[in-house]
């Protein structure tokens, strides 16, 4: 024990100890910069490694002032000051233990006897029973931020961040609330809801070194001149198919170029894949598919823009098909859907050379001297690196064309960002999916910047009452301004789990708590500034009510910089009321005004006034702690005593 | 000395030696009102004239311009200014693009361009593709192309300078039917009566249909007016202007009246039988909205009239008789003015809403204006002083023969004594402090609180290079250079006051006012370590005289106790005004609050204190005692210090290390002094009004003065571990008892760097800690662990440790200044890195990555002195125990 208070008092481990909270504290501050308040007091200031080193600071100061013991009269500087750290962190202790924070907002003419935490909770009401399930999700949204933010990948670790506060999909919060019924919370977004259209979507990030910003195309068949083009240049083809075969040959239809300077014609024939050089077919003549019992006929080429038009037939089946193919517009070919023929024509060189093996000359036609120019400049319209993406059925598949080869051939699953090559990622978003009806939950890019702007908490919910499971977004209730005319819930705030025989009601709201007492806002006081629109300052003029709403006093005065302390006096606890800041003011042609202000009352103006409410049990100490640290540095200045030698 | 002594009186002598044959000083300290609060002309003119020139004394073709006569020149003579090249621009891309020379005759780079070149390229062709092409590529990558975006900055930049002069140039005569904010305004009129109240007004039983005709009549007329004269916007006279607009003002009051009486009879009727409660209540819902917008069409008229005579920033010299300005309730959307613009009294209708009464003053000031018009036309000087002397008593007089009116223009319950109060005409108090304003301004006393400094920095490192033999050089040399310092510091001071003054608060509110007051602290503090061979003395007498009953001083020279006794009523009387200022003096808004409550805090509703608010009472009645027992006696030292000085024995022979001290000292101040002047612009040195938050606020004054103080201590101790490390770094190393050590003035130096980080760590944590019974004060926190806060934090814990560790040992001598290097970088981290460099680097706001760049230069900078000095220190003792 002694060598333990003897390590703990020493200097050399108060110096350590100093150093490494010096460092934690340094990085905490860039998390907090970085990620916001709330989430360098999850990962830094109020986790239980920061706190234990905290304590551990405290153990050292008590140990080395007890290791000194009996204490001589020229440390007493020493010990006062010590012994003053000591207080101030009890106090810090007990405030951070037992103390409250909440906020109160009030119309004007209004009372409220309740403060709104910052914490949320579950309530489950039940016909009668009202049960409540606290609810902690973390400073971030759970869902992955690759939608909004180009920064986050849904599983990669926040960058300086210890990690991702989100909990993964077999931890998902659970609980039994007694009478039958869970609730499990699939997912939390702090965010923002947008229209969603019935179309589906495509996101497109931006090169990183241009700030990665996602723009969203609706994502329609392309026609040639209205391709989506990313912010890199890529162009991106889309088109649709019915028949799952076209989706496989989109897949498996691949070049296998020996040689990449010749065109290469892969066709899809029944299911199977078969791949020649372009240069291998005789312009005209019907050549056979090695293996089958089908033909080939070319009976067109435009080398200018790539197009060749050929005729497919079975000799056997007596099935034909012909098809148009471009090779850089696939979504403009022609294919032979019914037969189950397809073909891709695939030229891996600036243009198309095409040498017929019977040595027969192309067809010229009459204007081809005039039409060169126009063709050449399609082609150089269409050419280039391109993403092409197939729907079918609500599957989507994607290549990747860059000449000469095609880089990559890939299913894609709505929803989840793919990359298609480095700096160039994508994600499809479903047109169905809507969270409520006709919007999305769109989460906040993760930013201090962006949770200072705040954006709604919305949760997707699983209830289960008596064996049925109803699953729905809610958005957690905002805190109520005492005054607030009566109104049915939002039905985006409640979600009703339909059970055998009786339905739960199910809401998020912010956690509160009871005063003791009631405060009337009589007035709110706002000055501008003569002859500008910046506020000078405001207060508020409040009274205080018992719980019947007798007025026990009037005319009491919050203003900035000057709280007022009101005792519940039931429990003795005190609370310290502070302005902090205002809502209007409100005019009166807003719908709010002419409700809460009732005809008769000729008031022109309606402020809402927002107090914090506190009670900090560790108040004393701290000051007196302070008190003493601050006089035992005196003291060791004036007596030259300890390192003020 | 005296060569000292002449070139302080040379430079002094310079500042006033400017503009003696124009008198200003009537016209510069002619008060005006602008952001919000009083203030000389002069300060008016340097904001708009450094907004358009991009300085504030513009230097136009070859002769100087004081800011208040280049702004006097363009009101009265636009004209001439037309086709001088005054707007900076030096984006040669924008200029050859505006089809302008990029280089003079001389080979010279040009620099200016004239009003006449912007209009011509703003109004041509190229121009607007320019723009077009701009915006569009804005709006497809979100940004503008990378290697234009110098250019559009430049465009916009010259756009804002351009409409800047246009605003101050503004002449309602000759302006015509090109008025912006009134046509703006008049849009909104428009579309606020035609559209949603005019048909709802019609309906109401008693209003006058001819009124509502009229108003409807006049709307029509101008927009009809405006309209056919868009393209001869010449035919739009001032006077028809006047006329018609102020009888839209006319018809709208009085329709706002007969509404609001309405509503108010409605309100106090009870429900006729035939309609329902619902109803009822909706109907006089209804009408209440109804009254509050007349009532708010009626003032944007009344704006409308303002909008005649001005187009953006403008003077206003003289409190107006409208009361909807000075109202108690006043929303931000009311944009009239509490004051009447110059343009208005001298160019527009006689009466501008004052009383008949003062109708000859106002001729009076019009004729004065005219005068002065003329007199600078013709070059007249002494006509010019006159007239403008006639002007500002003139303007005086009205302001105080239409003061009591003024104040009683609202109801009881809508007055605001603040805002009347801030709003009235300079009384003779206030117009002292107007006066000291321009003085400031005059004195630029920051110019000169890093100038000072820098020749001292000069005169004391020669005095420290000369050779040892030439003593009396040397201490010439060194005298001059500690005037001179002091001087700065003087300078610093006088501009600390003088700000504090003029804005009535602590100077140490924004980012500029802390880096001149940390200079001004490192500044007393380092004088008071170069001379404390000398001062010492006499002050720890003095502060030992000033204790009652004590035996001990020197008793042989002089009598002590007399002494204390003769202090005794001043003390008393400092210990009472401690006392009043601690618990008695009001601070904060209304009745204010006391900073230590004499009695513990009761809770409303509650009948005895909790067993917390006994401590912190307890608490708060210790720190009274303590401070009433020991400010006194610090103030009072440096008197019983005077009293004892020719008694004291005088010192013989200097020290030889004085001037190094003395060096160091003069380095920070001007380092830091420069760093303020330099930056102005990035740290805001403005005189403005605060944010609410931080105004009356006595905890904000004590916790920034203290923390701003330590951080003073913290920057001596740099510069003088700087010191240390580069005479380690590059000194001789001479052998003591056998053993090498570094040069023997490295000890010194360490000595003082312990003084100062002791300083620095009790401000520190004093200041730290203030700063948290604020937050408790303000928003019930202590700690919130913001980031500000945690630097702080972090500086103290690095103080902490250096001292800590040098106690055990476990740090050497030499460890010391890397010690006091790391604790300043976490300083400057705290105090500037905090908004600056971890704002802009992740929040994009703030100075941009080139004080980033700078504050990394920094510290790599002392990283690597710090890594050569050790290693010079460690080769130099390892290679002496080699040898031996």
């Amino acid at each position: 024990m002694m060598t333990i208070i003897r390590i703990i008092g020493s200097m050399r481990f108060a110096v350590g100890i100093l150093l490494l909270l010096a460092v934690v504290l340094a990085w905490a501050t860039v998390l907090d910069s970085r990620y916001g308040s709330e989430a360098s007091a999850f990962a830094v200031y109020h986790a239980w490694w920061f706190l234990g080193l905290c304590g551990l600071l405290g153990g050292s100061v008590l140990a080395s002032a007890l290791l000194r013991f009996p204490w001589k009269k020229h440390q007493i500087g020493f010990v006062v000051t010590h012994l003053g750290i000591l207080v101030l962190m009890a106090g810090c202790v007990l405030t951070f233990w037992r103390g409250q924070d909440g906020s109160l907002g009030l119309f004007e003419g209004a009372s409220g006897d309740t403060a709104f935490l910052k914490t949320l909770h579950f309530e489950v009401t039940d016909g009668e029973r009202v049960d409540e399930i606290p609810f902690r999700p973390g400073p971030f949204s759970w869902r992955n931020y690759a939608d909004s933010s180009m920064k986050v990948e849904p599983s990669q670790r926040l960058s300086a961040f210890p990690w991702n506060g989100i909990p993964s999909d077999r931890k998902r919060p659970e609980w039994s609330v007694g009478n039958g019924v869970t609730v499990r919370v699939e997912d939390y977004v702090r965010g923002t809801v947008q229209p969603v259209s019935k179309e589906p979507t495509l996101v497109i990030w931006g090169p990183l070194e241009k700030g990665g910003k996602a723009e969203t195309y609706a994502l329609v068949p392309s026609r040639m001149d209205q391709r989506i083009h990313a912010p890199s240049g890529e162009a991106v083809v889309f088109w649709r198919t019915e028949s799952a075969a076209e989706m496989a040959f989109f897949q498996n239809g691949t070049p296998d170029f020996i040689n990449p300077t010749q065109a290469q014609l892969v066709l899809g024939l029944e299911g199977k894949i078969y791949r020649m050089p372009l240069n291998a077919l005789p312009f005209g003549e019907a050549k056979g598919v090695e293996g089958t019992d089908w033909t080939v006929t070319l009976s067109r080429v435009e080398p200018e823009i790539c197009m060749v038009k050929l005729t497919v037939a079975n000799g056997k089946t007596g099935k034909n098909a012909t098809l148009t193919l471009v090779a850089d517009a696939p979504e403009l070919s022609v294919q032979g859907r019914a037969e189950n023929v397809f073909a891709s024509l695939w030229v891996p060189t600036e243009k198309l050379e095409y040498v017929s093996p019977n040595g027969k000359p192309l067809p010229v036609e009459d204007d081809a001297e005039r039409m060169k120019p126009m063709l050449e400049r399609m082609h150089k319209l269409i050419s280039g690196p391109r993403v092409e993406i197939l729907e079918q059925g609500g599957q989507y598949a994607t290549r990747f064309w860059k000449a000469p080869k095609l880089c990559r051939v890939f299913p894609v699953k709505v929803g989840k960002p793919f990359m298609v090559m480095p700096g160039l990622r994508m994600v499809i978003r479903s047109g169905e999916a809507e969270d409520f009806p006709g919007y999305a939950v769109v989460p906040m890019p993760i930013s201090g910047k962006h949770h200072a702007q705040g954006g709604s908490v919305f949760v997707r919910l699983t209830a289960t009452v008596d064996g049925v499971a109803t699953t729905g977004w809610i958005r957690a209730a905002d805190m109520v301004v005492g005054g607030t005319p009566e109104m049915p819930d939002d039905p985006t705030e409640v979600l009703w789990a339909q059970g055998k025989e009786r339905t739960v009601k199910i809401m998020l709201k912010p956690d509160r708590v009871a005063l003791g007492f009631r405060l009337r806002l009589d007035k709110f006081n706002r000055r501008l500034d003569p002859g500008t629109a910046t506020a000078a300052r405001y207060s508020s003029t409040v009274s205080l009510l018992d719980g019947e709403g007798n007025v026990l006093r009037e005319n009491i005065v919050v203003n900035l910089n000057q709280p007022v302390d009101f005792q519940d006096t039931k429990t003795g606890r005190v609370w310290r009321v502070f302005q902090t800041s205002f809502r209007g003011p409100i005019p009166p042609n807003d719908p709010v005004f002419t409700q809460v202000v009732l005809p008769g009352d000729m008031r022109e103006q309606l402020y809402v006034s927002w107090f914090t409410v506190n009670d900090a049990p560790g108040r004393g100490l701290l000051y007196f702690g302070c008190l003493l640290m601050v006089l035992g540095i005196g003291i060791l200045y004036s007596m030259k005593a300890y390192f003020f030698k | 000395m005296k060569r000292g002594l002449m070139m302080l009186l040379l430079l002094l002598g310079s500042m006033t030696a400017w503009g003696e044959t124009w008198d200003f000083t009537a016209w510069e300290t002619l008060p005006v009102f602008y952001q919000g609060r009083v203030m000389p002309l002069d300060a008016f003119a340097r904001l708009e004239v450094l907004q358009v020139c991009g300085r504030e004394n513009p230097r136009v073709e070859g002769r100087k311009y004081r800011p208040a006569e280049i702004l006097f020149s363009w009101m009265v003579e636009p004209a001439k200014w037309e086709n001088v090249p005054f707007l900076p621009l030096e984006n040669e891309a924008l200029r050859k693009q505006m089809g302008l020379p990029v280089f003079d005759a001389g080979g010279r780079r040009l620099a200016k361009v004239s009003p006449d070149d912007a209009v011509k390229f703003f109004t041509s062709e190229t121009y607007a593709h320019f723009a077009d092409t701009m915006e569009k590529a804005r709006q497809t990558t979100g940004d503008y192309p990378a290697e234009y975006r110098e250019q559009v900055e430049a465009v916009k930049q010259l756009e804002s300078q351009l409409l800047t002069f246009r605003a101050l140039t503004f002449d309602p005569r000759t302006a015509g039917g090109n008025r912006t904010a009134y046509l703006e305004r008049f849009t909104s009129v428009m579309q606020l009566w035609s559209m949603q109240l005019a048909p709802k007004v019609t309906r109401i039983p008693l209003v006058d249909a001819a009124e509502v005709e009229s108003l409807s009549q006049g709307v029509r007329e101008i927009g009809q007016w405006m309209w056919e004269n868009e393209k001869s916007p010449e035919k739009v006279t001032l006077s028809l202007l006047e006329e018609r607009t102020y009888r839209l003002a006319d018809a709208a009051a009085v329709l706002s009246e007969q509404v609001a009486h309405y509503a108010a009879r409605l309100a106090n009727t009870s429900r006729p039988e035939r309609i329902t409660e619902e109803e009822w209540q909706h109907l006089q819902n209804q009408t209440r909205v109804l009254s509050l917008q007349m009532k708010k069409l009626s003032l944007g008229t009344k704006e409308l009239v303002e909008a005649i005579y001005q187009d953006g920033a403008t003077l206003y010299v003289l409190p107006s008789l409208e009361a909807a300005p000075l109202d108690a309730w006043r929303d931000e959307s009311v944009e009239t003015h509490p004051w009447r613009s110059l343009n208005q009294l001298v160019y527009g209708r006689a009466d501008a809403g004052f009383p008949a009464g003062v109708q000859p003053l106002l001729e009076r000031s019009r004729q004065a204006f005219e005068k002065m018009s003329r007199s600078w036309k013709e070059d007249n000087a002494a006509g010019f002083t006159v007239a403008s002397q006639t002007l500002k008593t003139t303007f005086g007089e009205i302001a105080k023969k239409t003061a009591s009116r003024r104040e009683t223009l609202l109801p009881e319950e809508r007055r605001d004594a603040e805002i009347l109060n801030a709003t009235a005409y300079p009384t003779l108090a206030v117009q002292q402090r107007l006066d000291a304003e321009v003085f400031y301004y005059r004195l630029s006393p920051f110019l000169w609180a890093w100038v000072l400094p820098f020749v001292a920095t000069v005169f004391l490192l020669f005095a420290g290079l000369f050779p040892q033999s030439l003593v009396t050089l040397r201490k010439v040399l060194e005298a001059v250079g500690l005037l001179l310092l002091s001087g700065g510091i003087l300078f610093n001071t006088a501009g600390l006051l003088l700000r504090a003054w003029i804005m009535g608060r602590a100077p140490v509110t924004n980012m500029f006012e802390t880096i001149v007051f940390v200079s001004w602290t490192a500044g007393v503090m380092g004088l008071w370590l170069a001379l404390r061979s000398v001062l010492h003395a006499p002050l720890s007498y003095g502060w030992r005289a000033t204790r009652i009953g004590s035996a001990s001083g020197p008793a042989d020279d002089v009598d002590t106790q007399t002494i204390s006794w003769c202090l005794l009523p001043a003390r008393m009387l400092l210990a009472g005004a401690v006392f009043w200022v601690l618990t008695l003096a009001g601070f904060g808004l209304g009745e204010g609050y006391s900073v230590l409550s004499l009695t513990p805090r009761v809770a409303v509703g509650g009948v005895w204190p909790s067993l917390s608010d006994w401590t912190v009472w307890l608490s708060g009645i210790f720190v009274l005692g303590i401070l009433v027992v020991i400010v006194p006696r610090v103030l009072l030292a440096p008197v019983a210090a005077l009293c004892v000085l020719p008694k004291l024995p005088r010192r013989t022979g200097g020290d030889s290390q004085r001037v190094w001290f003395a060096l160091a000292t003069a380095i920070v101040v001007f380092v830091i002094s420069y760093t303020a002047w330099a930056c102005t612009s990035m740290f805001n040195a403005n005189l403005r009004n605060l944010m609410p938050i931080l105004r009356d606020n006595y905890w904000l004054s004590v916790h920034v003065i203290t923390i701003v103080a330590s951080y003073g201590a913290g920057m001596l101790a740099w510069i003088l571990a700087d010191f240390s490390l580069l005479v380690s770094l590059f000194g001789r190393y001479p052998i003591v008892e056998g053993r090498p050590s570094p040069p023997a003035i490295c000890r010194t130096l360490s000595e003082l760097i312990y003084r100062c980080m002791q300083v620095a760590v009790l401000l520190l944590v004093v200041g730290t800690i203030l700063g948290g019974l604020w937050a408790d004060v303000s928003w019930g926190r202590f700690w919130s662990w913001d980031r500000k806060e945690v630097w702080a934090l972090i500086s103290l814990f690095v103080y902490l440790l250096i001292l800590h560790g040098r106690y055990v040992r476990l740090l050497g001598e030499f460890t010391l200044s890397v010690g006091a290097i790391c604790g300043a970088l976490t300083i400057l981290m705290a105090w500037y890195g905090v908004n600056y460099v971890i704002g802009s680097s992740l929040h994009g706001y703030g100075a941009g990555t080139g004080s980033l760049a700078g504050f990394l230069g920094i510290s790599g900078i002392h990283l690597l002195l710090t890594t050569f000095a050790v290693t010079r220190y460690v080769w130099e003792t390892r290679r002496q125990s080699v040898r031996t």
